[in-house]
């Protein structure tokens, strides 16, 4: 009870910081305290991540988005002239419509978040359920989870319409299949990297085979790019 | 005194109060130990410098008996000073143990005060802070370099675990199964810190300082984090404290004579392993921008690197930060190598057999002392090679050693699958 | 300009590979400690020291005075010939000589008891300032009467820094009495 209580406390903590750090991206005007809110929202996704258990995502999140990908930002940032781009930017006609595209991006997320957390929870799929009933009247603009509530519903059953909860003991009867009762029972830490690595080596296979590719192609598209073609 | 002792024993009962406190006092103890061993470092690379260039080091700063001279006559007779201060009569026992030790005599100690002397004198200094920098950045940029190592020493495991009546407690502060890994993440992140110096000073020397130790750090992160891959492959798990328990039972990564140690698969093992030893290592060197990799801080063409125009306790923090980064780097080559906390030769288990407390002592001993010999090696290899030209490291980190540990990956997968 | 292209040593693989020279070196580093911790370095008896490490010398117990060479520049001083006469004529050079600008002269008549008037002009004051000075004996060189020198005097330490300055008075008492220097004014006495 506390346990949960206690990772609940810290999920919203941590998500509120990303969420201001997130906007503090957006809404400072200098370019290196922008990248330094975002490395700090990256820091704070990873907490949550922790915080859910999935300590390999987290500790990969950190490598690799906020110990390289954003070091790489804030080394092209850096390079900028600060001065000039602390300067108020100038009207143009493109501003006015800004408000309306916030408000439609900010209402295609509200809405995505909505139909496809309330679907999966109890309940969500009888008929008098208000989430339902908007979503259906919607539900024709191809929406992905709405056209297929029928797969959802027995992970929303499982849940039992709180955040999954990290069960070491059945992680460690599914992984070991001679295991004892008493040892599964004993089993306190999650084996996320493994659970992690067969997913993604066995059902993402070939998807996760072709991402490789196209990044090796995007590296070499780079470097065929930066590299200067001599005249003679 | 029973009713202390049962509220005692009640609070260590309840299993989140139990955890609790044996995680501050583990806490409390790794800080201690890293910071008395940045101390320590700090001296040992005076002195073993000293030594290889033929001088004594600092060998000066001792107990300032020389202090109640000032008190008392012009002679130099601080032992009798001392002796009358605490009204100790002469003869006595006492003063003659104090002869034979030698009080009477200033006791420099092998100058191991020196380094304590050195950081008050940082305190004390000018606090300068230039009016053309960016000022949050300035003052931000020294926290992050020092902050990191701290964190980064959490996973460290320095002596196995103990049964005790309450529970087990295992002698590392987070027993995370990611142990390695966090430590990379977590180090990584003092780039933020370097690079920030450099930016935030607004002055040439130390942004170029800042933007070698973040190319640097990236390059050599990629090849750290795919030299230590055959080692997981070997041991099966990411966790350190598991790593080091299976070092103890079956031989050091590097001296693997006892146990499951001796059959012809580790054997076969130790061409991959030595390789990656060597470029972890030299990873690790990198990392920690130490010499011949000090390019960020590299006096002869950037006068003082990312550190340029900070001054006092400001300066201090990255110097700390930078031999905080060093005992980090030599603890995890330790425990990943070298065998972490264990003796070695199967003492473990009889150590253990007669009396936990008795063995993790030990254990936590021999951790000290190879921390000690890994120190001494950094410090023997800074004043021995040269520094590197900045083209030649980054070739080093992206043309040899990248290729060299994809490589090897491949040769521990061949040998662990066709060697039996 | 002819140059002369430079034969580079062609390496080995071992050289190439780093490791083996890397040992030896290592194995040198490694031999200058041990044998400094013995008390057995090169030139250890020359230096006689006490710290029982290395060759250096444990500075204040211990000093070179002695062995300091001829040429050795130190603190530069005025001088009185072997009459006793202030060589000094103020023409100032030292002073405009002077990369650091530690001298300052200030320009006065000779004074009338003195033997020899010819000179005409003498310092009235004469400061140098040792927060400034380099030690480089430039004042020494530009000097046409032989009036001032660098002495052997090194350890120059100040709690004060207006005592950083040298007057005329101390520098020549510090200069004392030079032998053996040309006496061009004796002739139009």
């Amino acid at each position: 009870m506390f346990e949960s209580a206690f990772c609940q406390i810290v999920f919203y903590i941590f998500a509120l910081l990303a969420a201001g750090c997130a906007l503090g991206v957006v809404i400072s005007r200098n370019p290196v305290t922008s990248a330094m809110n975002m490395a700090l929202c990256f820091g704070f996704v990873a907490a949550i991540f922790f915080g859910l258990g999935a300590q390999f995502l987290g500790i990969v999140q950190l490598i690799v988005y906020a110990g390289a990908i954003l070091v790489l930002f804030l080394f092209v940032t850096m390079m900028l002239d600060i001065k000039a781009e602390e300067k108020p930017a100038s009207r143009n006609c493109w501003l006015p419509s800004a408000p309306a595209l916030g408000a439609v991006l900010i209402g295609t997320v509200f809405f995505g978040l909505v139909s496809n957390l309330s679907l999966a929870l109890p309940g969500a799929q009888d008929s008098g359920c208000p989430a339902k009933a908007l979503c259906s009247s919607i539900g024709e603009l191809a929406l992905s989870p709405t056209a297929a509530p029928a797969a959802e519903a027995p992970a929303a059953a499982r849940f039992g319409g709180a955040l999954p909860k990290l069960d070491p003991a059945a992680a460690a009867r599914a992984l070991k299949p001679g295991i004892s009762p008493e040892e599964a029972a004993a089993a306190t830490s999650y084996p996320d990297v493994k659970l992690l690595a067969q997913c993604l080596y066995t059902r993402y296979n070939i998807a996760f085979v072709i991402l490789g590719f196209a990044l090796l192609a995007g590296t070499v598209g780079a470097t065929a790019l930066a590299r200067r073609i001599r005249k003679n | 005194m029973d009713a202390i002792c049962n509220w005692c024993d009640a609070l260590l009962s309840n299993p989140i109060w139990f955890y609790l406190i044996t995680t501050v006092l583990k806490l409390v103890l790794m800080f201690a130990v890293i910071l008395a061993f940045v101390v320590i470092s700090v001296w040992i690379e005076r002195r073993v410098a000293g030594w290889i260039q033929d001088r004594p080091g600092p060998n000066r700063a001792g107990l300032p008996l020389f202090l109640l001279q000032r008190f008392g006559s012009k002679e130099k007779q601080p032992l009798k000073e001392l002796l009358h201060f605490f009204g100790i009569p002469e003869g006595s026992c006492i003063a003659k143990l104090c002869q034979w030790l030698r009080f009477d005599r200033e006791i420099p100690f092998f100058g191991l005060i020196q380094p304590c002397l050195d950081g008050g004198k940082l305190f004390l200094k000018q606090e300068l802070t230039p009016s053309y920098v960016r000022k949050a950045y300035f003052i931000v940029a020294p926290m992050l370099v020092l902050g990191p190592p701290m964190v980064a020493a959490a996973v460290i495991p320095f002596a196995s675990s103990v049964e005790t009546a309450y529970g087990s407690i295992s002698m590392c502060v987070a027993n995370l199964g990611i142990g390695p890994l966090w430590v990379f993440a977590i180090s990584g992140l003092s780039v933020y810190g370097l690079t920030l110096a450099g930016w935030a000073s607004n002055s040439k020397y130390p942004f170029i300082g800042g933007m070698r130790a973040t190319a640097q750090l990236i390059s050599y992160e990629v090849a750290m984090g795919l030299s230590v891959i055959p080692l997981f492959m070997m041991f099966g798990t990411l966790n350190l404290q598991e790593i080091v328990q299976a070092q103890a039972a079956n031989g050091w990564t590097l001296l693997p004579l006892w146990g499951e140690g001796l059959s012809p698969q580790r054997w076969a093992l130790m061409l991959p392993l030595l390789i990656s030893f060597l470029v972890f290592v030299t990873c690790v060197f990198a990392e920690a921008n130490r010499t011949p990799f000090d390019m960020a801080e590299c006096e002869t063409d950037l006068v003082g690197g990312y550190h340029t125009e900070y001054s006092s306790m400001k300066f201090a923090s990255f110097f700390m930060g930078e031999y905080a980064a060093m005992v980090i780097g030599s603890a995890i080559v330790v425990t990943l190598f070298l065998g972490g906390w264990s003796i070695g030769f199967g003492a473990d288990a009889a150590l253990a057999g007669i009396c936990p407390w008795l063995a993790v002592c030990c254990q936590f001993a021999m951790f000290i002392l190879k921390l000690l010999a890994f120190i001494f090696f950094f410090v023997w290899v800074r004043w021995t090679l040269p520094r590197f030209r900045w083209d030649q490291v980054m070739k080093l980190g992206w043309l040899v050693f990248l290729e060299l540990t994809v490589a090897n990956i491949f040769l521990t997968a061949a040998v662990l699958y066709f060697v039996k | 300009m002819a140059y002369l292209p430079l034969k580079r040593p062609k390496f080995s693989l071992l050289d190439r590979l780093y490791v083996v020279e890397l040992v030896k070196g290592l194995g040198i580093t490694l031999k200058h400690l041990v044998l400094s911790l013995l008390g057995k370095s090169r030139g250890k008896k020359d230096f006689n020291s006490p710290s029982g490490v290395g060759v250096c010398m444990q500075f204040p117990e211990q000093r070179w005075d002695e062995r300091l060479p001829e040429y050795y520049r130190g603190a530069p001083v005025l001088v009185r010939g072997e009459d006793g006469r202030e060589r000094c004529v103020s023409c100032q050079l030292c002073e405009f000589i002077c990369p650091a600008r530690a001298i300052k002269v200030t320009p006065g008549a000779v004074e009338p008891s003195a033997s020899c008037q010819k000179q005409e002009k003498a310092p009235a004051e004469f400061e140098i300032d040792m927060l400034r000075c380099i030690y480089c004996g430039m004042c020494q060189e530009a000097c046409p009467e032989q009036a001032i020198f660098l002495s052997k005097e090194y350890l120059i330490t100040l709690t004060d820094r207006d005592r950083a300055v040298r007057n005329k008075e101390t520098l020549y008492r510090l200069g004392g009495m030079r032998k053996g220097l040309v006496n061009k004014w004796n002739q139009y006495k």
